[in-house]
């Protein structure tokens, strides 16, 4: 217990030492909701109210290592009888509040090794955007090698109890650690070797290694590749492939193939793993162009190949400024077919049309306008269709601060008629510290 | 414990107090805006640029070479402190006017001095024009587009380890304070196509290249799911032409979608996220505040063996729909309640195993001792 105080108090004097941020990047959104929630056949409504706080110094020179402290967080009060559904967090309180993001990150040897301390997400190799409580280390070694490794406990929401069936996250763990090593041939080639352990009070959730490859032939091709091991299973949990291509100018192509193992996605410990062994392949690409003058067009396709039969996932679209950046309006269609077989639970699917608009009214006044349509191919709760409309009203005002209004209405197979409001006060500014001339 | 705390608080509030004390807001027009050109450069044809731009060949910093002012003009110009002309009485003007502007900062470390010594060319106009290689000079009024663009620098240093790792701050100065767009010409660092898919994989390789432009701070927006208090589309109902993957009503959706691919649900949500909202909703069996008796959510056929929906099939094709609700970890699950075994060699409903082929194979009797969870079916071992 001393040593972890002595610790941190070592890292309270490096970082009240800090002398200056080059940059510092500063957020603020206080939101006002009313929203009508349905819960088991009844309407409630609830009003909370929201501020979310994001800041990040980063380059903070000191003569031992340069610093980053980052801080993402919010605090929220229900103003009505009924509390918001908070992602399924528990809380009996009005007030409730939570911490995105908090850590300090030195780095030394001209940031060729770093250690970060504190709440963070993981993303390298497969630890699958873990976000916990703990310490990476990255280290840049000579010969194009790199090694980088993190430990620590799982998030859990609103400081709840780590682990077990309550907790929110993506791991159901109290004890995460991982690490990569790789090796890349610059501007060429990334290949990557990684493992990622988690246990739930000494019981195994995940144990699984993997790969990535990164393979860059030219400048307008890449070749991505990763894949994943479960060590605990003996079974390939997921490899994914893709290329990114462009072949002419403004013309984005990505074609890419997936082999997935879903239930390698549920924790060990629990009873539903046992089960089933599914898998599931898909293949499909997008398409991205704009080389018409101020239109852009999208399009997606995916085969959904599974062992009950075959489904398509599609999306088309464009974007149009007709004026202008300060006109935008679009239009987007999309089709969903699940190869559910003969089960009625997995087999539905649906059509979305969608219109969007965006005008500047005025000099500092935007509006916009979202128009939603979903077609189900079979009832969703005895309704076959799903409305909603959008309507936003945003005023930029001076010295980084912008506020919006806006306006929901529909008619959901869940809520025969809906009302959302919600208005907003936002301040966004990036701070120098250093003038560099 | 609460001291550790207090300490940690302090340190973060004290580092960041320290680091913003100095601050001042960055205006986007530093880099977005170029100014515009007071010289006349087509009516001093034949001259050498450094025959004006002295100070540049010694320049280690930009910035640090200040235009030429009313000195160097008046080497030739000799009537410009006493204007004659209106002419002149504009030039003069132009020429004093420089001194008051106010100072440009720059987002790149750039050294004309390093780059002039290591150019060799017979004419020195030649060096300049090795980077700055348009042949139209500005004029007055037109805006100064003298700023070579990045192709400029990687047509001679390739970059490709400071690229490969990510070290971008020994040229430009920060990215965070002057992020540059989504370069569309280097497949790498395009965000385009169906990014939102793809930028997981890229992600799982570069993070710091990432990191570059992104801090934590904005990943958290989406990705840190256990704390955020409600969805992205929810904050910004504005951003119209934002691909968001749960905008609009959602939730009459989620079954198609997570039917469609329910590994990705998986990534960022788990069980109780799901089986939160269906008790509120009175589907889950968990439900205790309506006696006890929840709506069943299941279709009919669901516990009728050769039905087209029955449950083991629906499971098999799809088992993170069950997690849903039915996934309390441990041996405490509606499922065993049948699908135990009833003895060595003897397991549940009908005799059949529920586990999928090639399961025992991979867990062995020594195995299942050691696991609670299999030892509640498993009761012999």
């Amino acid at each position: 217990m001393t040593r972890l105080r002595l610790l941190l108090l070592g890292a309270a004097l490096v970082a009240a030492s800090a002398p200056r941020a080059d940059t510092v990047q500063a957020s603020s959104t206080t939101l006002l909701l009313g929203r009508q929630d349905w819960r088991d056949g009844s309407l409630q409504t609830a009003v909370p109210l929201y501020e979310l706080v994001n800041l990040d110094a980063s380059d903070v020179r000191t003569p031992y290592a340069n610093f980053e402290i980052a801080l993402s967080t919010w605090g929220a009060l229900d103003m009505a009888d009924v509390r918001f559904w908070q992602n399924g967090a528990l809380t009996g309180s009005r007030f409730t509040g939570d911490v995105n993001v908090g850590f300090i990150r030195a780095s030394f040897l001209g940031q060729r090794l770093s250690l970060k301390l504190g709440r963070q997400m993981v993303a390298d190799g497969n630890a699958r955007m873990v976000q916990l409580d703990g310490g990476e280390a990255r280290l840049l070694l000579p010969a194009g090698f790199g090694l980088s490794g993190y430990a620590g406990s799982p998030v859990a929401p609103r400081f709840a109890t780590r682990g077990g069936n309550l907790a929110v996250g993506n791991i159901h763990a109290t004890f995460a650690t991982g690490g990569r090593v790789s090796w890349q041939y610059p501007g060429l080639l990334d290949v990557g070797a990684s493992l990622a352990m988690a246990t739930d009070h000494g019981d195994p959730i995940r144990q699984d290694m993997g790969a990535d490859v990164r393979l860059t032939p030219h400048r307008l091709v890449q070749l991505t590749g990763s894949t994943w091991w479960s060590l605990y299973e003996g079974r390939l949990g997921e490899a994914s492939f893709a290329a990114l291509l462009f072949p002419v100018r403004h013309l984005d192509v990505t074609v890419d193939y997936r082999h997935i193992l879903p239930d390698l996605f549920l924790p060990r410990n629990s009873i539903l793993s046992v089960f089933v062994s599914e898998k599931r392949n898909d293949l499909g690409g997008a398409v991205r162009f704009g080389g018409v003058k101020n239109l852009v067009l999208d399009a997606d396709y995916h085969l959904l190949l599974q062992d009950s039969g075959q489904g398509h996932w599609a999306r088309g679209k464009a974007t149009l400024h007709p004026t202008g950046p300060a006109t935008t309006v679009g239009a987007e269609l999309s089709l969903l077919k699940n190869a559910g077989g003969t089960s009625e639970i997995n087999d539905n699917g649906y059509q979305e049309v969608r219109l969007f608009g965006a005008r500047q009214l005025a000099r500092a006044v935007t509006g916009t306008l979202d128009l939603m349509a979903y077609f189900f191919d079979k009832d969703v709760n005895g309704q076959s269709r799903s409305l909603a409309a959008t309507a936003t009203l945003a005023y930029e005002l001076p010295r980084g601060w912008r506020a919006a209004l806006a306006g929901t209405a529909g008619s959901t197979p869940y809520l025969e008629t809906q009302f959302e409001i919600m208005a907003k006060l936002a301040y966004q500014q990036t701070y120098a510290v250093r003038r560099v001339k | 414990m609460k001291t550790s705390r207090l300490i940690l608080v302090a340190a973060f509030a004290g580092g960041l107090l320290t680091a913003c004390k100095f601050a001042r807001p960055v205006s986007p027009k530093t880099h977005e805006e170029p100014r515009s050109s007071l010289f006349p450069h087509e009516k001093h044809g034949g001259f050498d640029c450094v025959d004006c731009h002295t100070s540049i060949p010694k320049a280690t910093r930009l910035g640090e070479a200040a235009l030429p002012g009313v000195v160097k003009c008046a080497e030739c110009h000799t009537d410009l402190q006493k204007p004659t002309d209106e002419q002149t009485r504009q030039a003069a003007t132009a020429a004093a006017s420089l001194g008051s502007r106010e100072p440009h900062e720059y987002q790149l470390s750039f050294s004309h001095a390093d780059h002039l010594r290591g150019i060799k060319t017979k004419e020195v106009n030649d060096a300049c024009k090795t980077c700055h290689r348009d042949d139209q000079l500005p004029e007055v009024g037109a805006p100064r587009k003298t700023t070579p663009t990045m192709q400029a620098c990687t047509a001679c240093h390739i970059h490709k380890k400071e690229v490969a790792e990510a070290r971008c701050t020994p040229c430009h100065v920060s990215l965070r304070r002057y992020p540059l767009k989504p370069i569309e010409a280097l497949v790498g660092l395009s965000h385009q196509g169906n990014f939102i898919r793809e930028h997981g994989k890229i992600t799982g390789s570069s993070a710091a290249t990432c990191a570059q432009c992104h801090d934590q701070t904005y990943c958290a927006t989406c990705h840190s799911t256990a704390t955020v208090p409600f969805r992205r589309e929810i904050q910004f109902p504005e951003a119209v032409q934002a691909d968001f993957i749960h905008r609009g009503d959602y939730v009459s959706r989620h079954q198609v979608e997570a039917s469609a691919d329910p590994a990705s649900c998986r990534k960022c949500h788990g069980s109780f996220f799901c089986d939160s909202c269906h008790t509120q909703q009175n589907i889950s069996h968990r439900n205790t505040t309506a006696g006890g008796a929840p709506r069943d959510p299941h279709p009919r056929g669901w516990a009728t063996p050769g039905s087209g929906d029955f449950h083991g099939t629906a499971a098999r094709q799809n088992i993170i729909t069950c997690a849903g609700c039915h996934d309390q970890q441990g041996p405490a699950n509606l499922c065993v309640t049948c699908h135990r075994s009833f003895g060595p060699g003897v397991p549940g409903v009908a005799g059949k195993s529920p586990h999928p082929p090639g399961y025992a194979s991979k867990h062995g009797r020594d195995e299942i001792r050691k696991n609670g969870m299999c030892v509640a079916c498993h009761t012999n071992g």
